[in-house]
């Protein structure tokens, strides 16, 4: 207790240093909260966004989609031969699963759309908007399918696509695709209105149509797949600190797949999970990850470095008193204990500061109302948020602790290790 | 008894590559009790010889019998428990740890052992009555005398109750008022406590205080006792 006492006055000894080394890590640990914070929020919002709106690709993945097995082991011989039929009592059945918030089929549909004077190439999905406009929540507008709900025979385009075929609302368009028989087919689609899909070009190739109208068109009552939409506020973050923000791990998915899986006629279907659908994430989580480490480490050698100098001259500054300390009978271990005491002292204070200073910089960015330019490849820019992360922001003062920690090893060995003569008379 | 007895002790540094004897062949009896100066001009050894008997050095070669211990073949790494519970340092420049104040200072040799914190207490509050300070008890050395200071030390090299105190030009930084006051404030310890006191001095205040004086030249002793 004395020895802390001690190590204690001596940090407030040289109370500019001591403050200077005591900013560098507040800096070190913000710098890495703040970048941690603003991690977590992209990893949520590149989840939540392939989920519910679409990223990279149009249409939101749903955290699980249901497909006939064969269609994922082989290539289907006609379209939708390998797409699920009996869907609707499919549907129910999963839909009984308590975790599940709702499932809606799709059908992918590639085809042409004309004006009567211009014909584009599209891709999209057939929907049932009566379900599928729960599915963007927070994260996206509902109008696309309330819309297309009204409008039974409607059709919405990329709003590129909408400008290229000169498209008046309430006007008729031709949808062309081939049928399960590979004949043409062709139906008239009211416009309805346009689509935002935060890519350019999907902007120009995306159409959403409703599910009768494409069954109508392909001739079949099959649908390609299911959506699984689950109850978020199910699924927790693992350390439960970010329920609100509907933010789950891998565990939360395995155990809902598994429940899921066992509700599903073994062998029949399948099921991918939207990371599988969509492997933007992970690439981004790698970049992210990577930036992170690189952070990380300038910031541990920083701090290293401005504590072992801190260190270094208290152990130089203080030569004479560590002689002094070792003859009046101070063991060489309490000399050790004492100057990382001081170090973990700093390293306590400046961990502390840091976090306090994480929380409220956070809080202060996140509530500015500050905007991200659109990612590479989109057309959306997104509101600048910090996410709390406390047990990401514990690690990370952790981390910077050991760091001061190691950094003051060296000069406490060496003041540990000095000749008492020559400590004692050093000018 | 011989609290203190050297024998053939030699010691050499080198200074740019050049040897230096510090110390050569140097055989020493203390008797408990004794208020002894080691004395000589700059250079002639005494600091040295205070360093040996402090335990805070190695000799060359020789032999050191402290209170009847034989340190020779003991490493100096080893010997802060012994340092703490036989010897008590006072230094030239006071030597006290800013950060403490002087109850604290005083106090600070007594962490290492197991003395309950009432004992440490009155121990500590005897000493600095005993060294006429007992005022200054919160006081911080900044905030001090020389005089005040070098009491202070005094005290702390005391507070272990050791067998021999050895003070290194105790009154070089004080004016000789103060330092006659020390050291007669040191002679009535020494009477008091039985202590044995030894100075490394040239100070004409010292060497006419004590009983005996040991005249050191070139590292090898002049004189025998006065």
């Amino acid at each position: 207790m004395k020895m802390l006492k001690f190590a204690f006055r001596n940090v407030l000894r040289n109370k500019r240093r001591s403050l200077i080394s005591i900013s560098v890590l507040l800096i070190g640990v913000m710098g890495l909260g703040i970048f941690s914070g603003f991690m977590h929020f992209s990893f949520w919002g590149i989840q939540e966004n392939i989920i519910h709106v679409g990223m990279g690709t149009p249409g939101g993945t749903g955290h699980f989609q249901i497909f006939d097995a064969r269609y994922l082991k082989a290539e289907e011989p006609r379209f939708l031969d390998y797409g699920i039929l009996g869907w609707q009592a499919l549907i129910s059945k999963i839909e009984s699963v308590p975790d599940v918030s709702f499932a809606t089929p799709r059908i992918d549909i590639m085809g042409l759309v004309s004006n009567g004077e211009k014909t584009e190439p599209v891709i999209g999905f057939a929907i049932d908007p009566s379900k599928e406009k729960y599915l963007p929540g927070i994260f996206g507008s509902a109008d696309p399918y309330v819309k297309l709900e009204i409008v039974n025979d409607g059709i919405m385009l990329g709003k590129e696509l909408a400008k290229t075929l000169n498209a008046r609302e309430a006007g008729y368009l031709t949808l062309l695709s081939t049928t399960t028989d590979g004949a043409m087919n062709a139906i008239d689609l009211q416009f309805t209105g346009t689509i935002n899909t935060g890519t350019p070009e999907g902007d120009k190739r995306f159409i959403l149509v409703n599910l009768r109208s494409a069954m109508n068109l392909v001739r079949s009552d099959r649908v390609r797949k299911i959506v699984v939409v689950l109850h978020e506020s199910n699924i927790k973050d693992r350390k439960g600190a970010s329920k609100e923000l509907n933010f789950y791990n891998e565990a939360d998915m395995d155990k809902a797949a598994g429940v899921l899986g066992r509700t599903l006629d073994k062998g029949e279907y399948s099921m991918k999970s939207w990371r599988q659908l969509n492997s933007y994430y992970d690439s981004v989580k790698d970049i992210y990850n990577t930036i992170f480490g690189f952070i990380g480490i300038v910031m541990a050698l920083v701090v290293i470095l401005s504590i072992y100098n801190t260190m270094f001259m208290a152990v130089f500054e203080r030569t004479k008193e560590i002689g002094t300390l070792m003859a009046v009978g101070t063991p060489r271990r309490y000399i050790l204990l004492l100057f990382l005491l001081e170090g973990v002292i700093i390293a306590l204070i400046g961990g502390a500061f840091g976090y306090g200073g994480t929380y409220i910089m956070a809080k202060i960015i996140s509530n500015a109302g500050l905007t991200m330019p659109p990612p590479p490849g989109g057309t959306r820019g997104y509101p600048l948020v910090i996410h709390t992360v406390h047990w990401w922001w514990l690690s990370i003062v952790l981390f910077i602790m050991l760091n001061t920690i190691v950094a003051c090893f060296i000069p406490a060995y060496r003041a540990a290790r000095m000749q008492i003569v020559k400590a004692l008379y050093h000018a | 008894m011989n609290i203190i007895e050297l024998t053939d002790i030699s010691k050499s540094y080198f200074l740019d590559k050049i040897k230096v004897n510090a110390l050569s062949k140097i055989k020493i009896e203390i008797k408990k009790g004794e208020f002894t100066a080691i004395a000589g001009p700059s250079g002639s050894g005494k600091t040295s010889l205070l360093n040996v008997i402090g335990l805070i050095d190695k000799p060359d070669t020789g032999s050191f019998i402290l209170n009847g211990k034989d340190t020779t073949h003991i490493p100096l790494n080893h010997l802060s428990d012994l340092r703490r519970k036989t010897i008590g340092f006072v230094f030239q420049t006071f030597n006290l740890i800013p950060v403490f104040n002087a109850f604290e200072n005083v106090e600070y040799p007594l962490i290492f052992t197991d003395i309950s914190k009432k004992e440490k207490k009155d121990r500590v509050d005897h000493l600095l009555r005993l060294v006429d300070i007992p005022e200054l008890a919160r006081h911080r050395p900044f905030e001090m005398s020389g005089g005040q200071r070098q009491r202070i030390a005094i005290a702390r090299a005391l507070v272990n109750n050791p067998e021999v105190v050895l003070a290194d030009e105790p009154t070089a930084n004080l004016d000789s008022g103060t330092g006659s006051e020390i050291l007669e404030q040191m002679k009535r310890l020494n009477k008091e406590l039985n202590v044995t006191f030894i100075f490394a001095s040239h100070d004409p205040i010292v060497l006419n205080a004590v009983e005996r004086i040991i005249y050191l030249h070139d590292g090898m002793i002049e004189g025998g006792a006065r």
